[in-house]
């Protein structure tokens, strides 16, 4: 069974979870534009920018042979993968130009920035939605991802606005952390009805003390706090980054392949 | 396409003796913990005896392989004239998206190379009008190259009680939905008369 934690899989932790918060960033500044909490100047530009960059930097090191890395974007017309890296692409030149031409105030760059994002996080969902992961194939980490880009979004965009922005922040977060939290608690039993390979990822799931930990500190605890506190607190986001590396790190290493269950399938 | 090359895996037939699994490591030059062919053995529900049943397998060089749509760099290739899905090792930067796409675990990683690597169903072989190694290696006949669209034509023609019943999914191996795997099996015969301990 494949549960070894793999050199590889951090980087893919990596790439995944800071990308991923990367775009829930630039998701909630359309938000708080919107919702006329002031735009932040660039500081959040700035983040958004390196947390993308590191990505995709520390992304080139999962390849066997990152000196050809420029080749992976030759599949486009099938290869979920080389899609992904487009858009990956295609968000750090937006932000870029963004952050260096000072368009941070305005609503369209901004709107344009969030939806190149949510396309990237479909891409790179549909980059595991596989037949070989039996578990993932009806979409499951567009969804997981969908997820980890709005539990770090919401929280590192407490960040940059001021206090009623951080308590409208709270009352959406209330409801990402509960959803978040009964659909992260539903998915392994809904599995366990599933296939020999789908019921034994939900058992692996479920005997794991990372999928606790996930569970807990990246939706139930900071539900907790949202509904005590009435207002998101900025260090929150330690607590959920942690969380969301720790679930991703479940998803890589105990999530089951096919193959490794042929003859008894 | 003229063919689809594909193997006949009659797990009747059978014994595990891994032959052509070491035939297939030793034509192909594999290294030490990559190994392109494998066995695999029944589980005790699909055949309920002490013997063990096998299956012996290696890429099925799918009709619609999942590799070929998965790699970004367009590394596999499949082959026009007989259906084989070729590995490109220049192209391939080993980024193992067709190791995780596969639900045969027909792609292998090679460490050494950092790239991966898969059957090439001997297509150097077959060029040259020789079986491939696994094939030629069998002491038993356990595994036979056919067309698949000669063979679905045949199955048809012979659909008698006494013809031996091919199974495209048969129980242990994956259902591959969508990707149409080149295999067809023979299932085990159960002895007539058993002694279950």
């Amino acid at each position: 069974m494949r549960s070894v934690l793999y050199g590889r899989h951090l980087t893919l932790v990596a790439l995944t979870v800071t990308t991923q918060a990367a775009a829930g960033l630039a998701v909630f500044k359309v938000l708080r534009l919107l919702a006329g909490h002031g735009a932040g100047g660039v500081a959040d530009l700035v983040l958004l920018f390196m947390l993308a960059f590191s990505g995709a930097v520390v992304s080139v090191f999962h390849l066997g042979h990152p000196q050809k890395m420029a080749t992976a974007f030759m599949n486009l017309r099938s290869s979920w993968l080389s899609r992904e890296g487009l858009l990956l692409s295609l968000f750090l030149g937006v932000s870029f130009f963004q952050m260096v031409l000072g368009l941070s105030h305005g609503l369209f760059f901004s709107s344009c920035l969030a939806l190149v994002g949510i396309g990237f996080l479909f891409t790179q969902g549909m980059v595991y939605v596989v037949p070989g992961f039996s578990a993932m194939r009806h979409g499951a980490p567009v969804v997981l991802f969908f997820f980890s880009s709005l539990t770090t979004g919401i929280c590192l965009s407490a960040w940059f606005g001021d206090a009623a922005w951080r308590e409208l922040l709270a009352r959406i977060g209330s409801m990402v952390f509960a959803s978040g939290f009964v659909g992260g608690l539903m998915l392994p039993l809904i599995w366990k009805s599933g296939t020999v390979v789908v019921s034994d990822t939900a058992r692996a799931w479920g005997r794991s003390p990372l999928y606790y930990l996930w569970m807990g500190l990246g939706y139930g605890f900071p539900l907790l706090i949202v509904f005590s506190l009435k207002t998101l607190p900025v260090w929150l986001c330690l607590f959920v980054s942690v969380a969301e590396c720790t679930g991703r790190i479940l998803f890589f290493t105990q999530t089951r392949h096919t193959s490794d269950y042929i003859g008894h399938l | 396409m003229a063919e689809q090359k594909a193997f006949l895996v009659n797990a009747d037939r059978c014994i595990g003796c891994y032959t052509c699994a070491m035939a297939c490591k030793s034509y192909n030059g594999l290294e030490s913990d990559v190994a392109w062919r494998q066995i695999y053995p029944l589980a005790e529900n699909h055949f309920p005896y002490d013997d063990r049943a096998f299956y012996s397998l290696a890429c099925n060089h799918c009709a619609a392989p999942v590799c070929e749509a998965v790699c970004p760099t367009g590394a596999y290739k499949k082959r026009r004239d007989d259906g084989i899905v070729i590995h490109d090792q220049d192209a391939c930067i080993g980024c193992t998206n067709c190791i995780r796409a596969c639900p045969f675990g027909a792609p292998k990683y090679n460490k050494k190379l950092k790239k991966a690597e898969k059957c090439s169903l001997c297509h150097h072989r077959l060029d040259a009008g020789l079986a491939p190694a696994c094939i030629q290696a069998c002491p038993v006949r356990a595994i036979e190259l056919v067309d698949l669209n000669t063979l679905n034509r045949e199955m048809f023609d012979q659909d008698t009680p006494e013809a031996p019943k091919l199974l495209e999914t048969p129980p242990g191996f994956p259902d591959g939905e969508g990707l149409y795997p080149s295999v067809r099996f023979v299932l085990p015969t159960l002895p007539r008369m058993m002694i279950m301990r």
